[in-house]
């Protein structure tokens, strides 16, 4: 197990927990930290250390961004694919190192690195925990919804608190945006160039979706369901199902612009695009894909809230 | 009417048999327009194409069934027009713009250039697929035909296998790498009809139609060069001139098949086959049967499979290899005789 | 002889830069340090060494011996030299069957995904032999009927991938492209369980592959059942790409370049040419792993990648070469 020799003060508490899994011994029989236990944990029980100081987060969307928020020191994620200006900037300014893609971070990077803590998205990771735990505690979250994830990384991080009182913010904020939410229907809409996609309102729906709604926004029927769906391809001939009162739009992804293609350009002027009901009464607004289809923790959870009060509730 | 020696199949010989096919390609095309979320009965189709009044339905076959009726016909025809001139020029009943790396070669140009210039506009990205094209099928031809035994069918499959495996493994591991979404992969690794635009045709749509009207009227340069190198100069062809307007035309059609598409197989192997079993051994007739007949195929292929499966979006591209690939298993037990 | 201690070395060669490159330089003396266990090495060098590196390149290397000697068998018994497992499709069948355990299934566990893969190698050879078969085997229409076959199977992975979950669909993408990521010593001991015997299988028949090399009628001529020695030495060859396969997704063109290399340094005979291309084919696949972690690190490009960019040329230059024989 990597320790960071130099942090004396726990070294023997670590030099024990490093023998203990060198020996192969269960990490419970000598947990001398934070015992992360629950069904959102992959492996569960995890023993993750009283005070984290070196923490690699395995993903740069939830457990980077999230961690950041939390205030946790973060020395390494995969930042090699990001896109996001204003996570890189964050990131560089907190002294995290690039440990690859967040489908293969390179595990050398993440040794050298010689972190207490190694957090991850079980979905993406499970495959390599075997190995990162080799190196570290490593806590892989199992969870769907965001607050859960964030919970769950707060709790195992001693940060529960911070969490709290950040969710409680967001939550009275939702819920004053929920009391002033007119009787309307909202749906919205991805452009790809490979057709069109809708992220549904459901048990399993992505963060920003399940943003829209914890703000009591509704969205039509077609885009709301109830089971594990999380997003559905209508053609162009089902682009009417859409029948919201207002209709937002955005186009692509986070990581290539389009601007160069006329994709957007042919959508609004094809002529089924008028089948759309919000469109013919003109209540159309586009948003950053980066915002809706990159998702990162409470900051971006604030702005879906942002676009959400500016298009559909009227600023106060 | 007078049948030529050789001729094989349907009595009365080609305009007949292609006047068949035209029949079979409309009907196709028809149905093509009346299959989708909502079955359009043939009578609001045909008011849709000849006085669309703007409602609902016609705006649906217009903007919606056309491009993907017409796409898939300029596909199937230039692939199966590439595909017989590929097979007449190396003699080789093998020979397709799929299985000599024509296909990959002009997807991975395309790909490439997305990855490193950001997207395009498809009018630039069809010169990509051009280029991708022609380099690949020269690559080909090369290592296939170099040394004494010239081009055997043996030699230039494998060529075009392998560098068909090479391009296709670094297009595959870059749009992994790339973080592209699957829809992505999906359109230049096995090529597709869905999502494609009324403007790309329009845009790609020329070249295609200037390759068709090339393609019949070369007709009889083309059954000349299939006829082997020494009656072809028996006969006072010029055998460079003519070899590099048929390379020429296959990288036209077949490029611009790819710029519509993506690359779609075993449509230029299996329908010059059923051309030559029908209406015989002169490319005059063999290559408007493959013009007629290739569109049909696909159209019909595309239909078909949204008629089975409605939710399910399948590649055209997987569907006429799952049709291609067994016929070209069979003719390579069939034509392929037991040499050691 | 020569030539193999030459091979041996630069295998060893390529060995040890593998152990000590990486994201981490780690000098020589560190790493033997850490090989032999010297009591005060850092727990991290240690580890990476023994967790991170050393399972790698050892899984890099038997890949590597069973993908080339693969490739030596497959050009001997259908007596081309560009023939390879790759080409006649056996790689496509155990992405099928990849594909059809993440569709099906769900979960993407390794262990099943590597026994899938090789059950699909095995179906997909013996599919490949039974429809070439018309009054024997001949080996034109082997390759024939394994590029048709291939292709079909390549149709049938994106028939599923259009099924599949997304999320799962994009792992199996980052599988099929090649890569020795999630080597561990699990996985090697199961790989190394199937590509030693077959090694020593494959070496043992070494005559055999020399009279295959003489054409079918010589071959009987001098008593060789010849389509039961097919068969069994594609199922060699099978079980070697299939292993391999599972070990590490699809890795093409060593079965073709690593036999060329040693037939150049060794000439034909298969008692000498088959222990040199296993050590050509092991070289080429570490230092192609090497280079995929290295050149544009933290990232790592998959090894499929980096061995088919550095492969098809290698290749083109064969095909060249031989042009007239």
């Amino acid at each position: 197990m990597i320790t960071l020799l130099t942090f004396n003060r726990c070294w023997l508490r670590h030099a024990f927990a490093a023998a203990a899994v060198l020996c192969g011994t269960p990490a419970t029989a000598a947990c001398e930290g934070r015992l992360a236990d629950g069904v959102s944990i992959h492996a569960a029980p995890v023993c993750v250390p009283a005070e984290p100081q070196r923490i690699v987060a395995l993903d740069p969307t939830f457990s980077l961004t999230m961690a950041l928020e939390l205030g946790l020191p973060v020395a390494g994620a995969p930042l090699f694919n990001v896109k996001d200006e204003a996570l890189l900037a964050l990131a560089k300014a907190s002294g995290v190192q690039d440990i690859g893609t967040a489908s293969e971070p390179s595990i050398e990077r993440i040794a050298a690195l010689q972190p207490d803590l190694i957090l991850g998205d079980a979905a993406m990771h499970a495959a390599a925990y075997g190995l990162a735990s080799q190196f570290a505690p490593t806590l892989l979250v199992d969870a769907q919804d965001w607050q859960t994830f964030y919970r769950t990384i707060a709790a195992a991080t001693g940060t529960a608190a911070r969490a709290e009182a950040a969710l409680a913010g967001y939550e009275e904020r939702a819920a004053a945006i929920r009391s002033r939410m007119p009787d309307v229907t909202v749906s919205v809409l991805r452009i790809t160039p490979f057709g069109f996609q809708v992220y549904v309102d459901g048990p399993s729906a992505y963060a920003p979706f399940a943003v829209l709604r914890d703000a009591g926004v509704r969205r039509a029927p077609y885009e709301t369901v109830d089971d594990a769906t999380i997003l559905k391809r209508p053609d162009w001939e089902a682009l009417s199902q859409l029948s919201g009162d207002v209709l937002i739009y955005m186009v692509g992804n986070p990581y290539d612009d389009l601007s160069a293609t006329s994709l957007e350009a042919d959508t609004l002027a094809n002529p089924l695009w008028r089948t759309v009901p919000a469109v013919a009464a003109g209540r159309v607004h586009k948003v950053d894909v980066t915002t809706w289809m990159g998702f990162g923790g409470l900051r971006s959870a604030e702005k879906i809230l942002d676009d959400v009060e500016r298009i559909v509730v009227g600023r106060p | 009417m007078n049948r030529a020696p050789g001729r094989t199949g349907l009595r009365g010989g080609a305009p007949s048999t292609h006047a068949l096919l035209a029949a079979a390609l409309v009907g196709a095309c028809l149905a093509s327009l009346a299959i989708g979320t909502t079955t359009i009965p043939l009578p609001v189709i045909l008011d849709a194409l000849l006085a669309p009044d703007g409602s609902r339905e016609h705006v649906v076959v217009v903007s919606q069934r056309l491009p993907r009726m017409l796409i898939g016909c300029a596909v199937g025809a230039s692939l199966a027009c590439a595909g017989a001139i590929m097979q007449a020029v190396t003699n080789n009943p093998l020979a397709s713009p799929g299985l000599l790396g024509v296909n990959a070669g002009a997807a991975f140009a395309v790909v490439m250039a997305i990855v490193t210039l950001g997207a395009q506009p498809d009018s630039v990205l069809v010169w990509y697929a051009f280029g991708g094209a022609a380099a690949s099928a020269a690559i080909v031809y090369g290592l296939g035909s170099a040394g004494r035994a010239g081009a055997t069918p043996l030699r230039l499959a494998l060529a075009g296998a392998i560098v068909t495996s090479f391009l296709g493994s670094i297009t595959a591991a870059v749009l992994v790498f790339d973080q592209s979404t699957l829809d992505n992969v999906r359109l230049w690794t096995a090529g597709t009809l869905s999502g494609r635009s009324l403007r790309t045709f329009l845009t790609v749509g020329p070249y295609v139609a200037f390759g068709l009207v090339a393609t019949l009227a070369v007709g009889r340069q083309i059954t000349t060069l299939g006829l082997g190198a020494e009656i072809a100069r028996s006969v006072g062809q010029n055998q460079a001139q003519w070899r590099a307007v048929a390379a020429l035309l296959v990288v036209l059609l077949a490029g611009s098949a790819v710029a519509l598409a993506g690359p779609v197989g075993f449509v230029g192997l299996v329908v010059p086959h059923v051309a030559r079993m029908i209406v015989g051994t002169d490319y005059r007739d063999i290559l408007p049967f493959c013009m007629l007949g290739g569109a049909t195929l696909v159209v019909a292929a595309d239909a078909s499979v949204r008629l089975a499966m409605p939710e399910q979006d399948l590649p055209v591209g997987v569907t006429m290899a799952l049709i291609g690939a067994p016929f070209f298993v069979y003719l390579a037990r069939s034509r392929i005789g037991a040499v050691r | 002889m020569r030539a193999m201690f030459l091979a041996l070395a630069v295998l060893a060669a390529a060995a040890l830069a593998a152990l000590s490159h990486g994201d981490l330089r780690l000098p020589l003396g560190a790493v033997v340090r850490a090989v032999v266990g010297v009591p005060d090495t850092p727990p991290h060098v240690l580890a990476i060494v023994w967790s991170v590196r050393m399972p790698r390149v050892l899984t890099a290397v038997v890949v590597g011996m069973g993908l080339s000697v693969a490739g030596a068998i497959a050009q001997a018994i259908l007596r081309n030299p560009l023939a390879d497992p790759g080409i006649i499709g056996i790689n496509s069948g155990a992405a099928v069957a990849a594909m059809v355990v993440i569709v099906g299934f769900g979960a993407f566990s390794p262990g099943l995904l590597s026994l899938a893969g090789f059950l699909g190698a095995s179906l997909m050879a013996a599919a490949v032999m039974a429809l070439a078969w018309r009054d024997g085997t001949s080996s034109i229409r082997i390759i024939l009927v394994g590029i048709g076959l291939g292709a079909a199977a390549g149709g049938v992975t994106t028939f599923l991938a259009a099924l599949g979950d997304i999320g799962d669909v994009q792992r199996a993408m980052v599988w099929m492209a090649g890569s020795l990521y999630e080597s561990n010593w699990t996985r090697l001991a199961a790989l190394a369980a199937w590509t030693v015997p077959a090694l020593l299988a494959a070496w043992l028949s070494a005559h055999h592959l020399d009279v295959a090399l003489l054409g079918e009628t010589v071959s009987r001529g001098l008593g060789q059942r010849v389509n039961l020695a097919r068969i069994l030495l594609l199922a060699c060859c099978t079980l070697l790409s299939g292993a391999a396969v599972a070990a590490a997704g699809l890795v093409a063109f060593v079965g073709l370049v690593a036999p060329h290399l040693a037939r150049h340094l060794v000439g034909p005979r298969h008692r000498v040419l088959l222990p040199v291309t296993a050590l050509c084919g092991a070289a080429l696949v570490v230092l192609a792993d090497l280079a995929g972690r290295t050149v544009i690190a933290p990232a790592q490009l998959p090894v499929g990648l980096t061995i088919a960019m550095l492969g098809a040329p290698f290749f083109a230059f064969l095909m060249w070469e031989r042009r007239n024989g």
